[in-house]
């Protein structure tokens, strides 16, 4: 858990300045001069506006991770296409900084490099190596890239006969397939036919799956929202607004569709814009020229007035997370040329903490005043800042400035990373009071490292197995992100996840109820907010679950399904009636649960109080008896049982149909053989029975929830996948219903017999052998594995290899496990990895992940000795960056 | 009733090795101003790095340029040979018509001589004018795409390289022609080209960033080097001594030209001192011309 790469990032911008000359004689002998004065060693020139320079890029910073995708938006001339040619390395910014790790693979131009007599094949040749591919690596995805850009038939044209779209599709398909880490593409998806198009945005989804960073610029907003997680809206240069796409894109949209108003006209006196600007740690700001700067201001004294309404003298309070809403009252004195406020908090260092910059309109007559109100958000520690007021005029006259201390309260979250803080406050609803008091086990008070126990981990929590507990999670994300709270047993396996939703940004209290269907044990609470590959992981107190509760199962059902029957004599009565269900289980894990009672574990009957909760584990098999009460005059029957998702989303079920004929009041015994293959969590489970008469009739279907089934997944199964469906022998005429959305699971999986959520595997001998349980929810027609030795910093070692032809593709059954054993020889360097494994599917040319391990194994290659041929299986020393370690 | 097993054990796959795997981490790029500010070793050997790695892109630029230029031409690999011809025949003509002489005693046939001049002048002239037009001609590639972009100048050095291999198998067919011999020491040739190919190519790095600044260089390049070839002993024996001859030996094409002969006819260096002196400069120049243009590009790149 503890073990995430400290740089996760990939690409990095910090203050980011540059500066571009009007006249073209001017900028060569600029930019000539410069390269001579550097080459002579007196360094870069001093960051600064020169005659007929601007900036075309100022302060601007953001930073992506693998896997995240931004998109740069503004109108023509915002500075876009410059950031992403700093990106890439051939131009250098004047001041700032830019990092990108990873391969960089940038599309900017089409067809860059390109030579028009050359045909396209020889063409994929001089690209490919342009991006970093050699030749052998060419020849093997060369296959792959025509496939994907259509043009096989004109591969041996000259290029000069190719069309600006075929142009696009082969340099877009040679840039794809050089395995990009960060991925720069500039405008290019405008030029390819709508279904090409299409085939891109999917493929480039599949690479950002795979991790790959991408830095879009598009002017078209559909495939901006698709494509990109952060937006970085810019103007003239400068950011405006940075944060999730949506947000970004609106606020853009709303400022730049031609429907709306016209964005010249001078903005409502009480506009309202909630931006929000993460300014960044500022480097010294490039000033203009003193002398041009001094021309340029206006005097600051009398031009216009900025006061801030509604505070008084004392400083204001702003709590970090929190939206605070500003209002301030402006009054000019001069007529001004596009004048606007620039808002921003800074700490008692200079640094800026947030920003907002609000136009005012495209001119201003003297003597106007309008009160603006804005809201600010700022992310920092706890400390004084002060919020400054910048009324400036075109060409970064300043024309009044204000400022006002403030206060900021909260917790400390860094600026680009979620840094999370959270309390976590668990409250057993039922059934605490009849517990005796547990003894704290010895476990609970000392930590496995030595770590100081801080104030969270000393909590104990302590509840009863099959209590009903609500967990309170007071947590402060930097943005709005899904969250869960999960049990981790001793193993840090997952055995309960709770999950917490769309968590918003800033401080958010977030409460829920679960059942504790747990095993007696002592519990480790963790909270996880956003998604891989980055979640910020907050680790919380532990939580011990006695045994003494109220004993699980034997519960009561609620409500009775019956089904109304109309009598030929025009009396209604009950046609159908549930009159009992039980479940019976295998599971032995659940049996010690349940107190070690292993007979039926839910019977549920009419007429008693709650929906019963059955507790399931994944895999298991367990046999479900329905009894059910028939009325006389019933022809056929038919059952459908669905499990639901607390969502509402249907995850499979089953139908039954039965032929009967009862000539009076009987009863039916259905037994249902099924397989437990629900991703761990609730279910709600719907029994569904309707009939028809022998005359016809039908009979009304009637529905109920009949349990609630919680299924538990075992340890070091994510319970992340969504899929769900029932793997069932049922009676003849029964008909499997699968869910829509179902997925696959990648299961457990052994190095050398080492277990994944253990680790690390010692790879000493030569050969490894790799053992994985593959357990399909739908059906999979090829499934196929791929793994890949991954290093610490997270780069890719060698290439990522299929077993498409070791891994048995033959097509896996809806419900049914695989395991497979594979050996092979790893020719790797000593040093320590992380073992990556992913779970495909093949279908009509293109490859779906269907599940992929995050945390992967750890895996320790001995630095090998001097006699190659020796297994080094004694005496080796293995170097863990994560613990030092010596292996026998 | 009974529940089916759906489970598949499956055995053990036979051994397979699969391909060697090594740890090659990519380097963290950091892109500032002063990305190029750094004097000294260490900065040469990691530029010297990059170009390595991009050593197949070279190769594949190399090939691009003279497909590019002899595919749909009529003559083809002729256009290497025409120039050098050309010039030989005029010069032949003009002797014949007694218009010059070329003075002192010849010890090869006049021809062979003239050719034996033409041939790497003709080197280093195409060196100057396509290092000279190779940046601002794939502008493209050099403001979008991250590479040692120096491989654009190498790759229009190669692709005159190219072309003086195809003059000297003509040379050869001169020789026989004569039937002349040459003296073995033509076998110490190429480290001669070395010597000139450093010269040109620390010409040829300064010029192609400034004509990426400045287009009229173009023009001056073109001039200058007709200047250049009168200046230098190409259709005449350089003159030993006389008032200014030393004043020729400070142009460092000069020994260069005539150790051509040298090599191929008399078999000994006739001027060291001059020879070593422009060795030596060309080995000064060339590292400077190339951290001239690593920290010019990123400056001129946008001019492009």
């Amino acid at each position: 858990m503890d073990e995430t790469p400290s740089s996760a990032w990939y690409v990095r911008a910090d203050g980011l300045w540059k500066r571009y000359c009007r006249t073209l004689r001017r900028s060569t002998l600029l930019a000539l001069g410069d390269g001579v004065r550097q080459f002579c060693g007196l360094g870069p020139p001093r960051p600064s506006l020169r005659t007929d320079e601007f900036w075309s890029v100022r302060d601007v910073s953001f930073s992506l991770a693998a896997g995240q995708s931004l998109a740069l938006l503004g109108r023509n001339g915002a500075g876009k296409s410059t950031i992403l040619r700093m990106l890439s390395g051939v131009i250098a910014p004047d001041c700032g900084e830019l990092r990108v790790r990873g391969r960089l693979v940038s599309l900017m131009v089409v067809g860059a490099g390109f030579h028009p007599v050359l045909t396209g094949r020889e063409n994929v040749f001089i690209y490919g190596s342009l991006l970093g591919l050699s030749r052998r690596q060419i020849d093997e995805r060369l296959p792959e890239m025509l496939e994907f850009a259509e043009i096989e038939g004109f591969l041996d044209t000259p290029v000069k006969y190719y069309s600006t779209g075929m142009y696009m599709r082969l340099a877009f398909s040679v840039a794809s397939f050089a395995d990009p880490q960060v991925f720069l593409l500039d405008e290019v998806l405008a030029v390819g036919d709508q279904a090409f198009r299409e085939k891109c945005v999917a493929h480039l989804q599949q690479l950002k799956a795979d991790g790959c960073a991408l830095l879009i610029v598009s002017h078209s907003p559909g495939y901006v929202r698709r494509l990109a997680d952060f937006g970085l809206w810019l103007e003239r240069g400068q950011p405006v607004a940075y944060g999730p796409i949506d947000d970004v894109l609106d606020a853009y949209m709303a400022r730049h569709e031609p429907r709306g108003e016209d964005p010249d006209q001078p903005r409502p006196v009480s506009a309202t814009t909630s931006v929000t600007v993460p300014v960044s740690t500022p480097p010294p700001p490039p000033s203009d020229d003193d002398g041009q700067a001094a021309a340029d201001a206006p005097p600051v004294a009398e031009a216009a007035r900025l006061q801030l309404l509604d505070v008084g003298e004392a400083p204001l309070a702003l709590t970090s997370g929190a939206v605070a809403r500003l209002r301030v009252a402006v009054s000019l004195r001069n007529k001004l040329v596009e004048p606007r406020l620039d808002v921003s908090l800074r700490n008692e260092q200079g640094a800026g903490l947030a920003g907002v910059i609000l136009p005012l309109g495209s001119s201003t007559d003297g003597g106007a005043s309008c009160v603006l109100d804005f809201d600010l958000r700022c992310f920092t520690t706890a400390g004084p800042a002060v919020l400054r007021l910048q009324l400036l005029d075109r060409g970064e006259g300043l024309v009044a400035e204000t400022s006002h201390s403030c206060e900021v309260s909260g917790v400390a979250t860094s600026r680009w990373q979620a840094d999370l803080t959270a309390e976590v406050e668990l409250v057993a609803v039922t059934g605490d009071a009849a517990a005796p008091p547990t003894p704290a086990p010895a476990a609970v008070i000392s930590d496995d490292g030595d770590r100081p126990l801080d104030r969270a981990d000393r909590r104990l929590e302590r509840i009863e197995a099959g209590d009903e507990v609500e967990v309170a999670v007071d947590v402060c994300p930097i943005e709005a992100r899904p969250g869960r709270w999960q049990l981790l047993d001793a193993a840090d396996g997952v055995v309960y996840e709770h999950d917490l939703g769309l968590v918003p940004a800033g401080r958010a209290a977030v409460r829920g109820r679960f059942r504790a269907w747990l095993p007696g044990g002592s519990y480790r609470q963790i909270v996880v907010i956003g998604d891989a590959p980055e979640p910020s992981v907050w680790r919380g107190g532990w939580c011990h679950v006695g045994d003494h509760g109220e004993p699980i199962g034997h519960a009561a059902l609620a409500a009775g399904v019956s089904t109304a029957f109309v009598e030929p004599g025009g009396r209604h009565g009950d046609a159908i009636q549930l009159l009992s269900l039980t479940v019976d289980g295998e599971s032995e894990e659940l049996a010690t649960l349940l107190g070690g009672v292993a007979g039926p574990r839910l019977v549920a009957d009419l007429g008693r109080g709650d929906v019963p909760t059955v507790p399931l584990a994944l895999g298991e098999r367990c046999r479900m008896r329905l009894r059910l009460g028939l009325r006389p005059g019933l022809r056929s029957l038919e059952i459908v049982l669905g499990f639901t998702r607390a969502d509402g989303h249907r995850s499979g079920g089953l139908r039954i149909r039965r032929d009967c004929l009862p000539r009076r009041w009987s009863e039916l015994d259905a037994e249902i053989d099924l397989r437990v293959a629900l991703a761990p969590g609730e279910y709600a489970l719907a029994l569904a029975v309707s009939g028809l008469t022998r005359e016809g009739d039908s009979v009304h279907e009637h529905r109920a929830e009949v349990a609630r089934c919680h299924v538990l997944g075992p340890a070091g199964l994510e319970g992340d996948a969504a899929m769900a469906v029932l793997d069932v022998r049922e009676e003849p005429g029964g008909e499997l219903v699968v869910g829509t959305e179902a997925q696959s699971y990648l299961g457990a999986f052994r190095l050398n017999g080492v277990d994944a959520s253990v680790g690390p595997a010692v790879l000493a001998a030569p050969d490894v052998e790799l053992t994985v349980d593959v357990c399909g929810v739908r059906q999979i027609a090829k499934p196929e594995l791929k793994f890949s030795f991954v290093t610490p910093g997270l780069h890719l070692v060698g290439r990522a290899v299929r077993l498409s032809d070791r891994f048995p593709s033959a097509p896996l059954a809806a419900g049914a496990r695989r395991r497979c054993v594979l050996r092979f020889r790893p020719e790797l360097v000593g040093g320590a990895y992380l073992f990556q494994l992913a779970l495909q599917e093949v279908g009509n040319g293109s490859v779906h992940v269907l599940d992929r391990r995050p945390t992967a194994i750890r895996c320790v290659v001995p630095i090998r000795g001097a006699s190659r041929g020796r297994a080094l299986l004694e005496g080796s020393v293995c170097v863990d960056p994560w613990q030092a370690s010596t292996h026998p | 009733m009974t529940a089916g097993e759906g489970e598949l054990s499956e055995s053990p796959s036979p051994l397979v090795t699969l391909p060697p795997i090594g740890t090659t981490d990519l380097p963290e790029f950091v892109n500032r101003p002063d990305r190029f500010g750094a004097l000294g070793w260490r900065a040469f050997v990691e530029a010297f790095a990059e170009l390595l790695r991009g050593r197949e892109i070279l190769w594949r630029l190399i090939k691009r340029d003279i497909a590019g230029r002899y595919r749909q031409s009529l003559l083809g690999l002729g256009w290497a040979l025409l120039t050098p011809l050309a010039l030989v025949l005029v010069f032949l003509y003009l002797r014949r018509a007694r218009l010059i002489d070329p003075g002192n005693e010849l010890v090869v046939p006049h021809a062979l001589f003239l050719y034996a001049g033409f041939l790497p002048w003709q080197l280093f002239q195409a060196c100057l004018s396509r290092t000279c037009q190779s940046l601002v001609a794939s502008a493209n590639l050099v403001n979008r795409v991250r590479f040692p972009r120096e491989i654009l100048v190498l790759a229009a050095v190669g692709g005159a390289l190219f072309d003086f291999a195809v003059g000297l198998v003509l040379l050869l067919g001169f020789f026989a022609w004569f039937g002349f011999m040459p003296v073995w020491t033509a076998l110490l040739l190429p480290l001669l080209v070395l010597v000139q190919v450093a010269f040109s190519l620390a010409i040829g790095l300064v010029i192609s960033i400034v004509n990426g600044a400045l287009r009229d260089l173009g023009s001056i390049v073109q001039l200058l080097g007709l200047l250049w070839m009168l200046l230098t002993p190409v259709v005449y024996v350089a003159p030993t001594e006389g008032p200014g001859a030393w004043l020729l030996w400070l142009n460092p094409m000069a020994p260069i030209i005539t150790a051509y002969r040298d090599l191929l006819f008399a078999g000994t260096i006739s001027h060291p001192a001059p020879l070593a002196l422009a060795t030596g400069l060309s080995l000064v120049l060339l590292p400077l011309a190339w951290r001239f243009f690593h920290v010019a590009l990123p400056r001129v790149a946008e001019t492009i």
